[in-house]
């Protein structure tokens, strides 16, 4: 292997062919510690899911099957789709120390360990009124199914109603709803605004009489065969 | 003669602490603490200097890279004799009389006389409207929603341009089929400037 295809590799990070997904993300230090280029660990088993069958999103209330939390219910936080894994927020926790220096053991914490998606199940959706504690879901299988309006939604087999995909902050900190036009913004209005007239002109001529540029030469003929 | 017996050429990966003489470090350890925190400008203690072959017949040292090397160049240069054959051929590289172009178009003619000569319409104009009260920006807000309109078909076309005003004859009655022109159908392309078939623009 010669110098530039080393420097190639090096500019776009790809993985090593059996590389194991772990809770670091790819490319960061943990992973650089856990994962280095010479190792070569043996493959687990994953089972393949297409993107379409798969029914587990951030933000989504499920139940813990199996397990230290077996039976409680907690708020999907991470989805890691190369693992088929699903990591709730404070349940199926083991505790670590972090800040950990010379003198000082560090803190303890409480770290989520991973799920696998059969070990979980949604739960159905029930009514939740502002006087009545917070009433807790029933868990159930789902199944994709298309609404009226041609809309793909995750339908509960038990009860019947569809379990809406629930509402996740973007990675960035940024909400939609609150966002302010900045200079180089286009607002809602101007962009979904139909100005395009159709007319039976080329873009090349549509210009030229737009810009008012007169051409009577024309092109020479040529043959070809 | 007598068939010589190859001789041992073994790669002995080395890592040389700077500063503390030449002492030894296995490689993986050095290559570990490389990978994981690449040594500062201050507090460097181990500097990787470079890739020794040891040639085990003779017992001596082949090569030796220079200090201020990196540590991928020491290992190619040390495995790999040669030229880089895979990178690519360009302009840049050669004698001086080598010349190879970038993929410019030329923008006029050698005349018979050897000069060259620029033709105005070889060259490429942007033609740029006036952008005042123009009221799309780079970037759009986030709470516009993805669009609904679909790519323009030839029949969308059609159904929008051409369509009313033949609909709006025949129910006169003055519909004539053998005067199409005026609702926008060309029979022939030839004396267009911009031809459809066979094209003769660019886009």
């Amino acid at each position: 292997m010669r110098l530039s295809a080393l420097l190639a590799l090096a500019s776009k990070a790809t993985l090593p062919p059996h590389y194991r997904y772990g809770m670091s993300r790819p490319g960061s230090l943990s992973d650089k510690r856990k994962n280095p280029p010479w190792s070569r660990r043996r493959p687990v088993v994953i089972e393949p899911i297409s993107d379409e069958d798969w029914h587990l999103f951030c933000g989504d209330m499920v139940e813990i099957l199996e397990g230290k939390d077996a039976g409680k219910q907690g708020k999907v936080a991470q989805v890691i789709r190369q693992r088929n894994w699903v990591v709730l927020e404070g349940l199926n926790t083991h505790y670590r120390y972090v800040g950990r220096t010379k003198d000082h053991r560090g803190t303890m914490i409480p770290s989520e360990a991973p799920l696998l998606h059969h070990q979980v199940k949604l739960v159905d959706p029930m009514d939740r009124q502002a006087q009545l504690p917070l009433v807790k879901g029933k868990p159930t299988e789902i199944q994709w199914r298309f609404t009226e309006a041609g809309e793909r939604v995750r339908v509960s087999t038990r009860s019947g109603r569809i379990i809406p995909k629930p509402e996740f902050p973007r990675a960035d900190g940024i909400v939609p709803e609150t966002w302010t036009d900045g200079p180089k913004d286009t607002s809602v209005e101007d962009a979904l605004e139909r100005t395009y007239v159709p007319r039976l002109k080329t873009l090349e001529e549509d210009v030229m009489e737009a810009m008012g540029i007169q051409e009577t030469r024309r092109h020479k003929k040529v043959y070809w065969y | 003669g007598e068939y010589a017996r190859p001789r041992a050429l073994h790669i002995r990966f080395c890592a040389v602490e700077a500063g503390h003489g030449a002492r030894w470090r296995p490689i993986r350890e050095a290559l570990a603490a490389e990978w994981l925190a690449p040594p500062t400008a201050g507090n460097a203690r181990v500097d990787l200097v470079g890739v020794v072959l040891y040639d085990s017949g003779r017992g001596i040292e082949l090569s030796s890279a220079e200090p201020g090397m990196g540590f991928l160049t020491a290992v190619t240069q040390g495995l790999v004799r040669g030229a880089d054959r895979m990178s690519k051929w360009t302009s840049k590289r050669g004698p001086r009389t080598f010349y190879k172009s970038r993929g410019a178009k030329r923008t006029g003619i050698y005349a018979s006389n050897g000069k060259f000569v620029q033709i105005k319409e070889m060259v490429p104009e942007f033609v740029v409207p006036d952008l005042t009260g123009f009221k799309l920006k780079p970037y759009v807000n986030y709470r516009a929603p993805a669009g609904v309109d679909t790519p323009l078909t030839a029949k969308a076309l059609f159904l929008e341009t051409a369509a009313p005003a033949i609909e709006k004859d025949f129910k006169e009655g003055t519909f004539d089929a053998n005067n199409l022109e005026k609702y926008g159908f060309e029979p022939t392309q030839e004396g267009k400037l911009f031809q459809l078939y066979p094209k003769n623009f660019p886009r």
